[in-house]
């Protein structure tokens, strides 16, 4: 065989040698690629730089402090580093073959670079096959992984949205009044505040924190969980705002008419009448609970209470019931001078944010008692409790306020309360218990512009009269948490309560239903 | 660790690694398959061997080259 009749073998060989190394080379530098680009030195999309990212056309876009799920971010970036660090290296590898053979003594090793050339050639076909291969592998995961978090993303909002609509789906705050439909929560283990806790591209179930501590993605779990916060001045809210009722209730009226007394009194009864339904009850925050232990230290040794200050109140907060059915029930005891400020009046805003309000009515305000107790010779009553403005004149000052404030006054509920019926006994002065009746009481006392006023100024009105210094917990008439289960009812709350518990509290709560 | 802070690895969801290693495994199984393949191994070597031969053998013949 002459050597013009090998040259087509040994071409083929060389063919062979060059294709085969073609495809080693192009497999080393993808498993490189893969090393480098995904596990040694990966382009990490970590929570600082997902939060503070900027959409396309420039502008700042917040995240929470999470880190974004894999598909979201995570999943582009890799792609990206991967082809960077595969056609980068096979750059590099032309690069540096260029060098190595870019001077005038190549041609003393003359087929070393002609093979190298030839073989990175070679390479090329088998780069884009193998890009083609992990480029499939990235949007099969892809197309797999992106519309299954979506699903369970839009199946948990949705069940989240369910749970907050059917139990209230407010949350407020008791510094700064402000209400919203979802708190922001703190992340006790590293003080990170996420403002935004729904389902999300931060996770559908469980959202990591930038801590890397896994948290609740709904914000109903994480009401109980986490820390809830003021979405607006970042104050300190209840376990499970925004994920059970919220009721708030304005307790107003003249100076000295008892609201404080009545707040504290009602809170007192209304523990009693948890307990009697085997429902939990608490107080939410340690401010309502030293403030109801000084108000009850304070009656139990002077009979009465300090009056409030006239700095806007912060609520007393007590829940009742447990995470299922319970309700968060703020009270309101505004200092009845800020009724006679102008200027101070408009940032009670809880007036206007309140399911019901408490209007307190001093019956010693009331001319017709007054003129009963000097007839009695009950000059020291009188004494005690000195003539202030008539209780109408303040109802009206308080709805024309509310309404001034751009408040609605028609969608809430109107407690009508009397107080001091136990000093009114003594007096020898009856009060009726009935609602119609207090109501007829009052308007022939000459409170009648209230009486007709209320009725058509509020969705409803209901008339109390309150012992505010019962000694027994279990006394029924007179009660003066029964305004405060009233208005309760007004968010579907003591219905519901009763459903849960003994026939007898059910009847009693039907009655309570068909007299409202 | 070269390059990479560990803590924040530490930090970093599990599920960054799983879906690293899903990327992973998925394109390593059909480069790994059909590299065996072309030998005539693993699970589809059988069936892509006669269209791997018929292909050599057609490439050689319209170039005429022969093997040494």
């Amino acid at each position: 065989m002459t050597f013009q009749q090998t040259v087509p073998s040994y071409s083929t060989l060389i063919l062979t040698l060059v294709v085969l190394s073609g495809f080693v080379v192009a497999l080393a530098v993808h498993v490189y690629a893969v090393v480098i680009g995904l596990v040694r030195r990966p382009k990490d999309i970590t929570p600082k730089q997902y939060r503070f990212e900027k959409t396309v056309d420039g502008r700042l876009r917040r995240h929470d402090p999470g880190w974004p799920i894999y598909v979201h971010r995570q999943w582009a970036a890799d792609l990206h580093n991967q082809y960077a660090v595969a056609w980068g290296t096979y750059v590099q590898l032309w690069v540096r073959a260029r060098k190595r053979f870019n001077n005038g003594a190549w041609i003393l090793i003359f087929p070393v670079p002609v093979l190298t050339f030839a073989s990175l050639c070679a390479v090329w076909p088998f780069m884009v096959a193998l890009t083609i291969v992990f480029l499939s592998a990235f949007v099969a995961v892809y197309i797999v992984a992106a519309p299954l978090h979506w699903l369970l993303v839009l199946l948990m909002r949705i069940a989240d949205d369910v749970w907050r609509a059917s139990h209230g789906g407010t949350a407020s705050c008791p510094d700064c009044y402000a209400l919203m439909p979802r708190p922001a929560y703190q992340h006790a283990g590293c003080s990170m505040v996420h403002r935004d806790m729904r389902p999300s591209a931060e996770g559908a179930i469980v959202r990591v924190c930038s801590c890397g501590t896994g948290l609740p993605a709904t914000g109903t779990a994480a009401s109980w969980l986490l820390n809830p916060l003021c979405q607006h001045c970042g104050a300190p809210l209840h376990k499970g705002a925004g994920a059970i009722r919220d009721v708030r209730i304005s307790v107003v009226g003249e100076v000295g008419s008892g609201k404080s007394m009545f707040t504290y009194a009602s809170l007192t009864k209304l523990e009693a009448w948890s307990r009697s339904l085997g429902t939990a009850f608490s107080y939410a925050d340690q401010h309502s609970k030293s403030a109801a232990n000084v108000a009850r230290i304070s009656l139990k040794e002077s009979g009465t209470i300090a009056k409030t200050g006239p700095a806007l109140p912060r609520a007393l907060t007590v829940q009742v019931g447990g995470v299922v059915s319970g309700a968060l029930v703020h009270l309101f005891d505004s200092a009845g001078t800020r009724f006679h400020d102008v200027e101070a009046h408009d940032d009670m805003k809880y007036l206007g944010d309140s399911h019901g309000i408490v209007f307190m009515v001093d019956p010693f305000s009331l001319e017709s008692v007054r003129a009963e107790l000097k007839r009695q010779n009950r000059s020291e009553l009188l004494r005690e409790h000195p003539l202030k403005s008539r209780p109408e004149d303040l109802y009206g000052a308080v709805v024309s306020r509310m309404r001034a404030a751009g408040h609605r006054v028609r969608g809430q509920r109107l407690a009508v309360v009397i107080g001091k019926a136990d000093l009114l006994a003594q007096a020898g002065i009856q009060l009726p218990t009935d609602s119609a009746q207090i109501s007829a009481w009052l308007h022939d006392r000459g409170q009648h512009n209230m009486v007709v006023a209320a009725k058509r100024e509020f969705a409803a009105v209901r008339y109390f009269a309150a012992d505010l210094r019962a000694r027994d917990r279990a006394a029924t008439q007179f009660d003066p948490s029964a305004p405060i289960r009233w208005l309760m009812n007004s968010r579907r709350f003591v219905g519901e309560q009763a459903r849960r518990t003994r026939p007898s509290v059910q009847q009693e709560s039907q009655a309570e239903e068909v007299a409202a | 660790m070269s390059g990479r802070d560990e803590e924040k690895v530490n930090m970093q969801p599990m599920s960054v690694s799983a879906f690293r290693g899903l990327i992973i495994g998925s394109a390593a199984a059909p480069i790994l398959a059909l590299t065996l393949a072309f030998f005539g191994w693993g699970p589809v070597g059988p069936a892509l061997s006669q269209p791997i031969a018929t292909l050599t053998s057609w490439f050689f013949s319209q170039t005429g080259l022969t093997l040494p």
